[in-house]
C-alpha cells in the first residue's frame, strides 16, 4: 500500500481588524493548525510622521487617544500645564473614548467566537458616545477636542450631566446585559479560554502593553506608574487577568470599562469651576493686530516650541501610547516619531498564534486590540 | 507598581557602573536621561542596561531614527528602553553616517526586528544581525526612503498614463531631483 505524502500547505489571507483596515497574514498550516504565521503591514501606511515634520504643531491632530501623548509632548517642551479644569475634562473624553475603544475590542472578540449579537447592541452604545464627543468637540470619531495647553471648549451646558445620567442609567445596565450574555456562556467560554495565551514572562519579552500585558498578569498601568494630567488625584483600581488568553483579555477590558466609569463619575464631582487657558489666545505674537486677525495669524503662523526633545507616553486602550519629539525651535516639529501599540502587538502575533487553529485567529488578534490603521500609520 | 524612579539616582550610577566604559555621554534633560553610545559598544549596553540590577530595563519601546541633514555624522538612532519593575525610563542614541551598518538589537530584544525595518525603510539606516532585513511599510516598488529631509513632501516620482507605451510610467519631478 502507497501513503499519501501530505505536504503543509501555505495560504494567503487577508485580515480584517476591528475598526477597519487591513493587514496580510502569511500561514502555514497543517489541517487546521497553524505552524507559522507571518504578518505584512503597511496597506494603510499614509505618513503621518514625514506629515506632522510638514505642518505647523496646530495641525497634526489625530484620535483624541492618539494625539493625547503628542499633545503632552508639546507641553513639555514648552513647559506649560493645562488648568485644572482643561485637565480633567481631557481626562474624562480619554475616559470616553477608552470604553468606546474597549467596547469594539470586546464585541469583536464575541463576534471572532461566533456569537454577533453584542457587536450590533455595541453599536448603538458607540453611537451615543460619538454623540458625547461631538457635543464636546465638534466632530464623532476624531474628536478633536484636545489643545496644548488645554482643550478645544468647555464642555457644553448639561453635558456632564447628560453623561453621568447615561452612563449610571443605560450604560451600566448594558454592561451587565453583556456580561449576562458573554461572561458566563458556554460557547463564549469554549471558544476564548485558552485560545492565545501569552505568559506574563513572554508579553513583557514581546513589549505588549496596556491591557494585553495585565490580562497575562503584570501589573502595570501608566495612569498609576506614571500619571500624566489629574490621574494621581483619581482613585481608581486595575484589574488584572491571571492566563494572559482571550478570555483574560476580555475580562480585564470589561472590568476596565467599570473603572473607567467609576473614574468618570470622580471626575463629575471633582471638577472645578475655574477658567481654562487655552494657549492660541495667551500666546500673543503681534500686538498691533487686531482680534480677529490675531487669531487668524495664530493658526496661520502657530506657536514656536523651544530647541529640545523629549519622549511622553500615555495610556491608550490599547497600550503605551508614545511620541518621541525633537523640536528645533520653530513652529514645526523637526521629527515627531509615533510609538503606537498596536506595532508591537502584530510583531508578538506570530508567536501568540503558533499552536493555535485557524478559526481562532480573529478571536486572537481582535482579543490583542489591534487595529492595522494604527499599526500604519 | 511601585512609584516612578528618581532619574538623577538613574544617572549617578552611569559613571560608577561598567557603563561608564561604554557610554561616551550622558545627560539628564527634562526628567529623561540619554546616553550617547558608538555603535560598536551599543549591544553592550543594551545588554548591560536590559541584566543589570540597578537598571534592569525589560522592555524596548521604540527605536526612532532622526535625520540631521547638516550634521556629520547625519543620522540619530533612538532607543527607547522601559524598566517595569524599576519604573524607568532611558533612551540610548546612536550617531550614525550615512551608508554605515550598525549593529542590531534583536539578540537583546526580540522585539528591535520590526523597529529596525521601520528604520531602515524610512531612513536607509541598515542593521546588521537582523534576521530579516527588508521594507515594512512602504511598497517593495519604492526605492526612497521618505522620513529623510532631503526627500520632498509629494514624493520625488510623478505617476502618468502613457498613451504611447498604454502603461503607467514614473516621471522624476523636475527641479527636485
Amino acid at each position: 500500500m502507497v501513503r499519501a505524502v501530505l505536504k503543509n500547505s501555505t495560504l494567503n489571507t487577508m485580515q480584517q481588524t476591528a475598526g477597519g483596515g487591513f493587514f496580510r497574514l502569511v500561514l502555514e498550516v497543517d489541517g487546521e493548525n497553524i505552524l507559522k504565521a507571518t504578518p505584512h503591514i503597511g496597506f494603510s501606511h499614509f505618513g503621518i510622521e514625514k506629515l506632522i515634520e510638514n505642518k505647523s504643531y496646530i495641525n497634526a491632530v489625530s484620535l483624541l487617544n492618539q494625539e493625547y501623548a503628542l499633545v503632552l509632548a508639546i507641553e513639555k517642551l514648552l513647559k506649560i500645564k493645562p488648568s485644572k479644569r482643561a485637565a480633567y475634562i481631557r481626562v474624562l473624553l480619554a475616559e470616553l473614548s477608552r470604553i468606546m475603544s474597549h467596547l469594539q475590542t470586546v464585541v469583536s472578540i464575541a463576534e471572532g467566537a461566533g456569537n454577533s449579537t453584542p457587536s450590533y447592541y455595541g453599536a448603538a452604545v458607540q453611537e451615543k458616545i460619538m454623540e458625547f464627543l461631538e457635543l464636546a468637540g465638534g466632530s464623532r470619531l476624531h474628536a478633536n477636542c484636545l489643545r496644548v495647553g488645554g482643550v478645544y471648549n468647555d464642555l457644553s451646558y448639561g453635558l456632564m450631566e447628560d453623561i453621568v445620567k447615561w452612563l449610571k442609567k443605560d450604560f451600566l445596565c448594558f454592561l451587565d446585559n453583556i456580561d449576562e450574555k458573554l461572561t458566563e456562556d458556554r460557547i463564549f467560554k469554549q471558544r476564548t479560554v485558552g485560545i492565545g495565551t501569552v505568559s506574563s514572562e513572554n508579553a513583557i519579552e514581546w513589549g505588549f502593553s496596556g491591557a494585553n500585558l495585565r490580562a497575562s498578569g503584570s501589573l502595570w498601568d501608566l495612569r498609576k506608574a506614571q500619571p500624566y494630567d489629574v490621574y494621581d488625584e483619581l482613585d481608581f483600581e486595575i484589574p488584572i487577568g491571571k492566563y494572559g488568553d482571550c478570555y483574560s483579555r476580555y475580562l480585564v477590558r470589561m472590568a476596565e470599562m467599570r473603572q473607567s466609569v467609576n473614574i468618570i463619575l470622580q471626575i463629575i464631582e471633582k471638577i472645578p469651576e475655574d477658567f481654562m487657558i487655552i494657549l492660541d489666545d495667551t500666546v500673543a505674537t503681534d500686538n498691533e493686530k487686531t482680534v480677529l486677525s490675531h487669531s487668524s495669524k495664530n493658526i496661520d503662523e502657530d506657536y514656536n516650541v523651544p530647541a529640545g526633545q523629549c519622549y511622553e507616553s500615555t495610556e491608550a486602550p490599547s497600550g503605551e501610547f508614545g511620541a518621541y519629539l525633537v523640536s528645533d525651535g520653530s513652529n514645526r516639529a523637526y521629527r515627531c516619531k509615533i510609538r503606537t501599540p498596536s506595532f508591537a502587538h502584530l510583531q508578538a502575533v506570530p508567536h501568540v498564534l503558533k499552536g493555535n487553529k485557524i478559526e481562532d485567529i480573529n478571536t486572537i488578534i481582535s482579543s490583542l486590540g489591534i487595529e492595522a490603521g494604527e499599526v500604519d500609520r | 507598581m511601585i512609584d516612578k524612579g528618581n532619574i538623577n539616582e538613574l544617572a549617578e550610577l552611569v559613571p560608577i557602573t561598567s557603563l561608564r566604559n561604554l557610554v561616551s555621554d550622558f545627560k539628564v534633560t527634562k526628567g529623561e536621561l540619554f546616553l550617547n553610545v558608538k555603535a560598536d559598544s551599543l549591544v553592550k549596553t543594551i545588554t548591560f542596561l536590559k541584566d543589570d540590577v540597578n537598571f534592569q530595563f525589560e522592555q524596548l519601546i521604540d527605536i526612532c531614527g532622526v535625520d540631521y541633514l547638516n550634521r556629520e555624522p547625519r543620522f540619530d538612532v533612538v532607543y527607547h528602553l522601559l524598566s517595569i519593575s524599576l519604573n524607568q525610563r532611558i533612551c540610548v542614541v546612536v550617531q550614525v553616517a550615512d551608508k554605515t551598518p550598525i549593529p542590531s538589537a534583536v539578540s537583546v530584544y526580540e522585539t528591535a526586528e520590526w523597529y529596525e525595518r521601520e528604520v531602515w525603510d524610512m531612513y536607509g539606516i541598515s542593521f546588521f544581525g537582523n534576521p530579516d532585513m527588508c521594507k515594512i511599510l512602504t511598497e517593495s516598488s519604492f526605492n526612497d526612503y521618505p522620513l529623510r529631509k532631503d526627500y520632498p513632501l509629494n514624493g520625488s516620482v510623478k505617476w502618468s498614463y502613457d498613451e504611447k507605451e498604454q502603461r503607467l510610467t514614473a516621471k522624476s519631478v523636475d527641479g527636485i531631483i
